[in-house]
This record gives structure tokens, C-alpha cells and sequence, in this order.
């Protein structure tokens, strides 16, 4: 086990390698670079000087590779470099907004979880009866809302009713719990019910499958209560899949919130990433790129190691 | 008695019809004594065995009409929750396939204690010392740390083992085994049976093996049913039907088998033709097509389980008296 954790650590270093090589030069082959977008709009008088001036103090003059290796060394150190649009530090800048997005992935999936796991077992339990009906209604219904339309809907829904809007402004979790929570709990609603269909299905189709199984008719054959065969024989069988799902669920959830961050004005890595693009932020795309991807390589490596925790069958080597 | 099966009829509603599985069947079994339910695949024998338990998968699957008198009460009048308590506790049941019936992410010793925790209100401790013995008794080695491993590192034989000590945990009456050993090497077989006998012997335990191999029968049942498309066919001593079977189906059974202890012959005889389909069985008995035996009134007319010389041979065929060895040379 312990030789599989150092073997797959090992191993996310040229998976970032391959992502920092892929991220650095796709962006310089997408036409355009930051200095012809920010000096050459509609009535720019820029002179081709003074965007050589301008591409020289950004580094971008310099021969591709070596660019490469200033950023690969910068990366090397935990610096990140500087933004290319706004000129601030980038570490400075992700902090807050990583902190943000990552309160608000965990305090959906936490949700989802709590919803799509009860709701999926209790469908598979009452299979075409319309207790399943209803939790399929309700993750369809889930799949097919925006959940920047739902936050909406919830904003004006506090509005209305109770006359009461949410902060608008962050307060980070330590500074205020509650005003921080009263803040992002309603984003976290929103994109969680909509995150918990998918899960909600995944439950109830592992559940059916698992409930078939012969070692579940054992179970019964010994005696066990209903409850005990599900909490101790049948869920755990049926996480595996679900577990996946919620995993890579989380992983998007990051850097995936466009919409939802602007309707709660949240400052999340969402509309970062946006804006980064659209400024073609060379240096802020790289490294928006490369905490995402770090991310999803650290949860994907947590799945695994689950995995090996709930199914005996699977050892690492 | 200890348990009696009385006119039980299990069905199953399938996309082709509805499929009588079981169909008015009744025998039994007395304190410690060793039976065996015979036939091929599909003919109702395990379904019979799951119904004992009410383990039919609903909803597809209902038993329709019947009594199974255990120690006098009706199985099937009971509760959910009293018929949980029988379960594991009063009559214990072991699968045919150790590899699947074993919960892949469960230790070996959480699915041997759960029973007699729950059954009996053993502690932790007590009911893991219980599996310790029990899995040293059916043979397995180191017991202690095997308790600690999972079902994938048991070998097909053991775990089979395994299942059996666990079917031993609450000291059940009656245990039900379900195919105990067709999953499993010939070697193997022989061993788990020698053990099964020699437990049941030593704790006064009753059994029920279902099976398709006669030459388990022969050696460890005291008394056989034979099954065909649901029906018992012929019920008697293992003894008494093995060597004069009274029915065409008992008799194809044996014929197909190959035997050491008689001279042999050119070719072993396979039963001809197909097992009947179960949506729609004829009037008449259900072995006619394949029967060489039969004559006209077979196809329309049922013949009823009727005693053929003493009382305890029963044979359901209106040729019972004629069928036999020495009508080999006829056919």
C-alpha cells in the first residue's frame, strides 16, 4: 500500500509536467496575444514600437522555450509570477478566490451527498413504486435547471418572503461563520441539488444491481435485519461507482461555477478563468490551469486510494 | 416431524408466461435425518428451498399456495419479523456458489459473527471465539488470522468450508444446502460432504441437500425426492431408489451416471430430449416426450405420487410397477 502512494505521488510529476507543457503553448498558439488585445481595439494609435516595447517588458519577446523555463522555474519555487493584464501577484490573487471555490465545491458535494444517497437507496428500495417516480422526477427536474437559475429563483424567494437578501459581500469562514455561511449556503443549494441528480441515479442503479447479488440473499438467509443487510452489506458495495461520480463532481465544481459566482457575487476561480481567457492573461491562465489540474490529480488519487479502502480485492502495486 | 412440506406451489411471472416452478409438492423431514431433493436444473428444487425460507425474489416470485410446517408452525402464516428470527437461527442455509454468496468487502469473521450476534446476543468477543471453533472445525487452518481476511483469499474450497461453520453458528435444527458443492473441484466435493455428514451427525442437525448428482445422494442422504418440472416424481430411501428406481425419469437419471461398482458399459444413456417448458406444461405427466415407457393415457392423465411395494417408495407413474432394470433390454 505504502510503496502504491509513493509510486502514484511519483507520478503526478509528469502529469503536471504534460499539463504545464500542453497549457503553456496552447495558449500561445490561440491568435492574439495580450498586448495586440489590450492595445489594439477599435481607435488604438498603438505604434508597432510601442507594442514591442510593451511585449518586451512582459517577456514575451524572449524565445518561446526560454519563456518555458522563466515560468517552469517560477512554478518550481510555488511562484506563480505576476498578472500579465493587471500586474498583481497571482498567488495573492488565487488565495481568496481558491478558498471561496473550494468552500463552495465542498459545502455541495456535502449537500449532495446528503441528498443523493438517502434518495437514491430509498428509490432502489421502493423500485417502480412512486416513491421512485417522485426522486426521479426530482433529479430530472434537477438535471434539467441551471443552477444559476435556481439561485436566482432563491434570492428572490428570500426576497419576497422574508424580505431579506443574502450578503453580498465575502466574509471568510473565520472571520464570521455565520455571516459566511448565510453568504454561500444558497449558491452551495443550488449547485448541490443539481450536482445530486446525477449522484442520486448512480445510487439507486448500484443499489439495484448490489441488492441482486447472491451475498445479499445470503445476508437474509442468516437472519439480518433489513437495515443492517443495507448499511452493512448492500451501500457499500454500491459506493464504488457513486464515489466516482461525486469525485470527479467536485473536481469541475472548482473552476466550473461561471454563472453561479456572478449571480451570488462571488469572487470564485470561475469568472477568473473567464476573464483570464479573454485577456489571454497568459501567466493567470497557466496557473488557474495548473491548480485545477492539480485538483482534479489529487482527488482522482483519492478516489483510488478508497477504493482500496472499501474493496478488499483491490490492492495497489 | 420437523419439518413438513405440504402442497406447496411456488410461481414466477416471467415475460413468457407465468411459470409454476413448484407445483403442489410436499415431503419432509425428520429430526437429524438427511434429505435429498434430485433433479435437473430448472426442475423447482432450489426454488423449493427458497421458499422454505421465503427468499423468493418478489415480486416476480410468490408462492401461491401451501403450508411448510416447521416444528409444527406454519412458515409461511408468519410474520416478516418472526420469520427473520427463523432465518440463520432455526434453519440455516448454505449456496451453491461460495464465490458470490460471500460479501466481497466484508472480513470472513464479520460475516461469521453477524448471525450469532444477532440471534443469540452474543458480545463480540464471544461470538468471534464461536467462529474461531467453528472455522477450525470445518478445517480451516489458523482460524484467528483467517477470521481477519476476506472471501477473495479463500480458495473456492474453503470458503465453501466457511459457509458451512457459518450455517453452523446458531446451532440451527435444519440447514438447507443448495448445490453445497457444484462449484467446486471433485476432490473438494467428496471433502465437504464427508463434513457436512459428519457435522450434521455430531450436532443432530437436519439436512436438506438439493443436488443433481446422484452420486451424492447415494452416499449421504437418508431419503430422496426426486424432482421433475416441479413435481416430486419419486420419493423412497436412497437405498430402496437407487437400486430400483420406480419412475422412467429416476431411472434415465441413473442410467446417465457413470458407475465403478457394476461392469462397464460401451456408453453412458442420456436422458433424450428437452426439460419441458414450465409455462405450459401438459395435462398428463410432464416426462411423457422424453418417457420410454409411456403409453396412451400418459400425455392427458396426471398420475398422483402412489406407493410402489412398501409404503415408503412412492412413484408418480402409471407404469411404476414395469419400470426397472431388467426392462433395460426391452427399450
Amino acid at each position: 500500500m505504502t510503496s502504491f502512494v509513493v509510486k502514484r505521488l511519483l507520478l503526478m510529476i509528469p502529469t503536471l509536467i504534460s499539463v504545464a507543457v500542453l497549457v503553456f503553448f496552447l495558449m500561445r498558439i490561440v491568435p492574439g496575444d495580450i498586448v495586440a488585445l489590450r492595445f489594439q481595439g477599435e481607435s488604438s494609435f498603438a505604434s508597432k514600437e510601442s507594442l514591442a516595447i510593451e511585449r518586451q517588458r512582459l517577456g514575451l519577446d524572449q524565445p518561446i522555450w526560454k519563456q518555458f523555463l522563466v515560468w517552469g522555474g517560477g512554478l518550481l519555487r510555488g511562484d506563480f509570477g505576476t498578472s500579465m493584464w493587471t500586474g498583481a501577484p497571482i498567488t495573492e490573487e488565487l488565495r481568496l478566490r481558491f478558498a471561496l471555490s473550494l468552500q463552495v465545491a465542498v459545502m455541495s458535494t456535502i449537500i449532495a451527498v446528503l441528498i443523493a444517497i438517502p434518495l437514491g437507496v430509498l428509490a432502489a428500495l421502493r423500485q417502480d413504486t412512486w416513491v421512485d417516480y417522485a426522486v426521479r422526477i426530482a433529479s430530472i427536474a434537477g438535471l434539467a435547471t441551471p443552477s444559476f437559475w435556481l439561485g436566482i429563483l432563491f434570492i428572490l424567494f428570500l426576497l419576497v418572503v422574508f424580505h431579506w437578501l443574502p450578503p453580498m459581500v465575502y466574509t471568510p469562514f473565520w472571520v464570521s461563520p455565520v455571516q459566511n455561511l448565510a453568504q454561500l449556503i444558497w449558491p452551495a443549494l443550488a449547485v448541490g441539488y443539481r450536482y445530486s441528480a446525477v449522484a442520486t441515479r448512480m445510487t439507486r442503479s448500484a443499489m439495484l444491481e448490489v441488492l441482486r447479488e447472491d451475498y445479499i440473499r445470503t445476508a437474509r438467509a442468516k437472519g439480518l435485519w433489513q437495515q443492517l443487510i443495507l448499511s452493512r452489506h448492500a451501500l457499500k458495495n454500491a459506493m464504488l461507482p457513486v464515489l466516482t461520480i461525486i469525485a470527479l463532481e467536485f473536481a469541475f465544481l472548482l473552476g466550473g461555477l461561471v454563472v453561479t459566482e456572478q449571480v451570488f457575487n462571488l469572487n470564485g476561480l470561475g469568472q477568473l478563468f473567464v476573464d483570464a481567457v479573454a485577456h489571454r492573461d497568459y501567466t493567470l491562465i497557466q496557473a488557474l490551469v495548473m491548480l485545477v489540474a492539480f485538483v482534479f490529480i489529487m482527488v482522482n488519487f483519492f478516489v483510488d486510494l478508497a477504493y482500496a479502502l472499501i474493496d478488499p480485492r483491490i490492492r495497489y502495486r | 416431524m420437523l419439518l413438513e412440506v405440504e402442497h406447496l406451489s411456488t410461481e414466477f411471472a416471467t415475460r413468457g408466461g407465468v411459470v409454476r416452478a413448484v407445483d403442489d409438492v410436499s415431503w419432509d423431514v425428520k429430526e437429524g435425518e438427511t434429505v435429498a431433493l434430485v433433479g435437473e436444473s430448472g426442475c423447482g428444487k432450489s426454488v423449493t428451498a427458497l421458499s422454505i425460507m421465503r427468499l423468493v425474489a418478489a415480486p416476480a416470485g410468490r408462492i401461491t399456495a401451501g403450508r411448510v410446517l416447521f416444528k409444527g408452525r406454519d412458515l409461511l402464516a408468519l410474520s416478516e419479523e418472526e420469520m427473520r428470527r427463523v432465518r440463520g437461527r432455526e434453519i440455516a442455509m448454505i449456496f451453491q456458489e461460495p464465490m458470490t454468496s460471500l460479501n466481497p468487502v466484508l472480513t470472513i469473521g464479520r460475516q461469521m459473527t453477524e448471525g450469532a450476534e444477532i440471534h443469540l446476543g452474543l458480545a463480540p468477543p464471544a461470538s468471534r471465539d464461536r467462529a474461531i471453533e467453528l472455522l477450525a472445525m470445518v478445517g480451516i487452518p489458523d482460524p484467528g488470522r483467517r477470521l481477519r481476511q476476506y472471501p477473495h483469499q479463500f480458495s473456492g474450497g474453503m470458503r465453501q468450508r466457511m459457509m458451512i461453520a457459518m450455517a453452523l453458528a446458531c446451532r440451527p435444527a435444519l440447514i438447507l444446502a443448495d448445490e453445497p458443492t457444484t462449484a467446486l473441484d471433485v476432490t473438494i466435493q467428496a471433502q465437504i460432504l464427508e463434513l457436512m455428514k459428519d457435522l450434521s451427525r455430531r450436532f443432530g442437525v437436519a439436512m436438506v441437500v438439493i443436488t443433481h448428482n446422484l452420486g451424492v445422494v447415494a452416499r449421504y442422504a437418508d431419503r430422496v425426492n426426486v424432482m421433475y418440472a416441479g413435481k416430486v416424481v419419486e420419493r423412497g430411501t436412497a437405498r430402496k431408489l437407487y437400486r430400483n428406481p420406480r419412475h422412467p425419469y429416476t431411472l434415465g437419471l441413473l442410467r446417465s451416471v457413470p458407475r465403478l461398482d457394476e461392469p462397464r458399459r460401451e456408453r453412458l444413456a442420456p436422458i433424450e430430449g428437452q426439460p419441458p417448458d414450465l409455462t405450459r406444461l401438459p395435462a398428463g405427466c410432464a416426462f411423457t416426450p422424453r418417457c420410454a415407457w409411456r403409453v396412451t393415457r400418459c400425455p392427458v392423465d396426471r398420475p398422483a405420487l402412489a406407493p410402489v411395494g412398501d409404503g415408503e417408495h412412492l412413484s408418480a407413474c402409471w407404469e411404476a410397477v414395469h419400470v426397472g432394470r431388467e426392462r433395460e433390454a426391452v427399450r
